[in-house]
């Protein structure tokens, strides 16, 4: 134990720490200087998160491997479960309670994809990756949960699924040509889901991402008010607790996907740049971990966990600028929420494992 | 710690680095991964710069322009009279709305807006709560208000910018001063002619007299409901500088509330209206005689008979005796003299002088609303006799007081204006001093000798002169022969003419008190009177006591 603490990757739990913190002092000011709304809670979740994360780390990795495939349907089918048990929210299904928790089973699914993906390419001899009948199981991994997500609906999540299971077939070496079949394949495909999955909100809030302008009282009004938030920060904010709150008052997920636009009106340019900075730090060392790992196990989770958080603030930070529609994606360890904030730990729990029991050629 | 860490483990990752075919590619695409994440990662980078910095000053820029345009059009130019009374101003006013079902934090906004208007609590709570889709909060609100409101940045709440162009004196400058549309689009008048330079935001300050206008407008106004006429024009223009006073038309409109207006109403009749003017034309025949050398004082022409002119025939009201000389044609008002005096005088000069008059082309003013006068094509012999009594040409009222202005100031055109400032004026002489000061005594005569015009006309201890016009109206291009175009255009002084009044009334029905007349010696006579009395009480101009004088030149013969 003592040593697993030794070789602990500290520079990590520390960036995570600074930018958990970051999100406190914007959740205080988010709810007008209160810490009962929304801040104390995420306070105790990431504590909460923080003590699951060291005890996910300091297990034998064998014990993790052995029950990768049963923690995998388990998440699975807790998944299945939302749309029988699910509670309504937002117009979509997306929470469970369990212990009078809300969770979100769509946030899990993507962590234990990735280690159930890590698992598999590990047992798979690399001269076998090729072979197209090994490219079934992880493709019903990846797709079975985003087409579960999709259906709940929550589109943004589908998406990062799809493309976190993508990522971690790309690093395992599936051959190039197969992506480009997929990519034009989705082409092709995208007019049918255009008319048949997609919700009406999600079409609406795809065109007025093209012009929001064109609907500031609907749609387009959540990006537009963002807008002008973040441009009223300027280079250098308005000051801690100083920003008007004008627009974000009317934003009604200014703590949860829309924390972002407040950091920027009341930091600054500077203020965004620097928070960036922290999670690009974070990514570059899972990347670093998955580098250096001995085994392909070791490799695909760190890459996985680094590419999981990744997509959280590049399609966060994307939407709140306009580059992206308005998917609903939180920004991990600031937005208000329990679910992602316990998954995301949980994934650097993984990664701190892996970082541990780097080493082991075989697990 | 991280780097240490990094440093502990150098030898044994170099060791291991691309020891197998697997490793290698999985290194290969972890760095083309983390390439291209770093690649996504700067296009974040360069959209945050973009909204935050370089949108922000671009748009600061923008909005300030935007704001400038908008307190331009705001300030579109004030009109006022020559005294600095407004005639049109743009009033801007902010009236705050309500869209409850746009509204998601109601307790809050509930807050808000007492805290901003004082409101009652409750009033605001059963208005927000409401289903309607809008509601109006409050009009005119104060620009602190507004922008606390802005910054407030509900969408719920909306503020609608009402700028109204105001004209105080309605109907009264109606016709002058023109009105603009709701979209503040210039429709008539000053508003139009002069739209450049009002929504330059300059103010423009007009010749007119808004106490001489009134005063106009109400003796019209009497006159034309008296005889139950249709309509008429009152204008007094200044001879000297050509700068219009007062120019009345009615009927006339509301330029605050034009959506109740009829299309007769907005009509202009002083400057967009040509008319035949009938015998007020007659001294500017006699003036083009004289001034041709044609006739002399003594010349007399003979008048007992009509003349007649293929299927036209030339008559006089009431026939006369033998012959009249030019003095008795004008005073007598004879058809048949005037027309003999154009006959003498001829086509080509008659043509000559009224266009030097300025009569045979459209005037040229600072309101778009100006008639073309219609003249004879091809100008026959009888043409030219027709127009010596004044039928056969039309021009409009103005156009009728610019050539009076003519025949009094000693002989040369002054471009008529509505603007106080304007003396870039274009003089050219029409007729000799000799001539003109020949049409004064004429103008005066009239005055001084007739037995119904000059007693209507007259106002006690001023020497007034003028002329009285009775034309019959053309309605389906047929004379109308009970229908009357009754005018009276009077010089004022006389001696030393100043002010030239001309006042028409269209159609006036007679009255007992007329004795059923409705010519312009008992319809518009007395309504130039009445405003030369009300001018010499504006003005304060002193009355001129004869018998003062006469002493005064005695003494200094004695002297």
């Amino acid at each position: 134990m003592i040593k697993n603490f030794y070789n602990y990757n500290w520079f990590f739990i520390f960036i995570v720490s600074v930018i958990a913190i970051i999100g406190f002092i914007a959740l205080y000011s988010a709810a007008d200087a209160n810490l009962d709304l929304w801040a104390r809670k995420q306070i105790i979740r990431f504590v909460f998160g923080l003590i699951l994360l060291f005890i996910i780390s300091v297990i034998d990795i064998k014990f993790w491997y052995k029950n990768i495939n049963t923690i995998f349907f388990l998440s699975l089918a807790l998944l299945v479960s939302v749309e029988v048990f699910g509670i309504f929210g937002f117009g979509a299904r997306r929470w469970i309670k369990i212990f009078n928790i809300s969770i979100q089973p769509s946030e899990f699914i993507k962590i234990t994809l990735i280690l159930f993906l890590a698992k598999y390419y590990n047992e798979i001899k690399f001269e076998k990756i090729y072979m197209l009948r090994n490219l079934i199981i992880p493709i019903f991994a990846i797709f079975i949960p985003a087409i579960l997500v999709l259906f709940q609906p929550d589109l943004g999540t589908a998406l990062t699924i799809v493309t976190l299971g993508l990522m971690i077939l790309f690093i395992s070496g599936v051959k190039i040509w197969k992506f480009v079949l997929a990519f034009f394949a989705m082409l092709i495909s995208l007019p049918l889901i255009w008319k048949f999955v997609l919700k009406d909100y999600q079409i609406k809030r795809i065109l007025s991402f093209i012009n929001p302008e064109s609907d500031l009282l609907g749609s387009g009004y959540h990006l537009y008010q963002s807008k002008i938030a973040l441009g009223s920060g300027g280079l250098y904010g308005k000051g801690y607790l100083k920003g008007s709150q004008s627009y974000l008052d009317f934003l009604p997920e200014k703590q949860t996907d829309f924390i972002f636009t407040l950091i920027g009106e009341e930091f600054g340019f500077i203020g965004t740049i620097f928070v960036l900075v922290l999670y690009l730090i974070l990514i570059m060392n899972t990347f670093y971990i998955g580098f250096k790992a001995f085994n392909v196990f070791s490799r695909i989770v760190a890459i996985g966990v680094g590419t999981n958080l990744f997509l959280y603030v590049i399609c966060n930070s994307a939407m709140v600028t306009g580059l992206l529609p308005v998917v609903g994606v939180p920004l991990p360890l600031i937005s208000y929420g329990g679910s992602v904030m316990i998954s995301i730990m949980i994934s650097f729990g993984f990664l701190m494992n892996v970082n541990v029991y780097q080493f082991r050629k075989k697990i | 710690m991280f780097l240490n860490f990094i440093g502990s483990n150098k030898k044994k990752i170099k060791l291991k680095l691309f020891d197998n075919e697997s490793l290698k590619q999985a290194h290969k695409r972890i760095f083309f991964t983390i390439s291209f994440f770093i690649l996504i990662y700067l296009s974040i980078f360069f959209k945050l710069t973009d909204v935050m910095i370089v949108s922000n000053l671009f748009d600061k820029n923008q909005e300030i322009a935007k704001i400038d345009d908008k307190i331009k059009i705001l300030n579109r130019g004030n009109i006022y009279d020559r005294n600095g009374e407004i005639l049109a101003t743009t009033i801007r006013s902010f009236s705050l709305s309500l869209r409850p079902n746009l509204i998601k934090n109601k307790k809050n906004v509930t807050n808000k807006l007492v805290e901003i208007f004082s409101f009652k609590k409750e009033d605001i709570h059963k208005k927000i709560y409401s289903n309607s889709n809008f509601i109006w909060l409050k009009k005119n609100i104060s620009p602190k208000e507004h922008l606390k409101i802005n910054n407030l940045g509900e969408i719920g709440l909306q503020i609608h910018n009402e700028k109204r162009r105001i004209y105080p004196h309605g109907s009264i400058t109606s016709h002058l001063v023109g009105f603009t549309n709701i979209d503040e689009k210039p429709m008539s008048g000053i508003e139009r002619g002069l739209n450049e330079t009002l929504s330059n935001g300059e103010d423009v300050y007009l010749s007119v007299d808004l106490r001489l206008q009134y005063l106009v407008t109400e003796e019209l106004t009497k006159a034309i409901n008296k005889f139950n006429a249709d309509g008429g024009v009152s204008i007094i223009l200044d001879i000297s500088s050509g700068q219009i006073l007062a120019s009345s038309s009615l009927p006339n409109f509301d330029p605050n509330n034009i959506t109740l207006t009829s299309q007769k109403n907005l009509f202009n009749s002083f400057s967009q209206g040509v008319y035949e003017m009938g015998s007020t034309f007659k001294p500017i025949t006699m003036a083009i005689g004289y001034d041709s050398n044609k006739i002399s004082d003594l010349d007399e022409f003979e008048v007992n008979k009509p003349i007649k002119i293929g299927k036209y025939s030339i008559n006089d009201h009431k026939p006369f005796d033998g012959s009249l000389n030019i003095r008795e044609i004008i005073v007598k008002s004879s058809n048949i003299g005037a027309a003999k005096v154009a006959k003498l005088i001829g086509t080509e000069t008659q043509k000559q002088y009224l266009k030097k008059f300025g009569l045979l082309e459209k005037q040229l003013l600072e309101i778009p609303e100006t008639g073309s006068p219609l003249v004879p094509k091809p100008w026959r012999p009888v043409n030219t006799m027709t127009i010596g009594y004044g039928y056969g040409l039309s021009v409009s009222p103005l156009q009728l007081c610019s050539a009076y202005a003519t025949l009094v100031n000693g002989g040369i055109t002054v471009k008529s204006t509505y603007l106080r400032d304007n003396h870039t004026n274009y003089y050219q002489r029409v007729i000799s001093e000799k001539t003109s000061i020949k049409v004064r005594e004429l103008l005066r005569a009239v005055i001084l000798e007739t037995e119904w015009t000059g007693p209507k006309a007259r106002v006690e201890g001023y020497e007034v002169g003028g002329k009285t016009g009775t034309a019959e109206l053309i309605e389906d291009s047929q004379y109308h022969k009970k229908a009357n175009l009754s005018s009276f255009i009077g010089v004022f002084p006389m001696s030393d003419p100043k002010y030239i009044i001309l006042s028409m009334v269209r159609n006036p029905k007679g009255i007992e008190e007329s004795y059923f007349n409705t010519t312009g010696a008992w319809v518009s006579a007395p309504i130039v009177s009445k405003i030369i009395k009300g001018m010499v009480n504006i003005f304060n101009i002193p009355p001129v006591d004869t018998k003062k004088i006469y002493k005064a030149e005695l003494k200094k013969q004695k002297n």
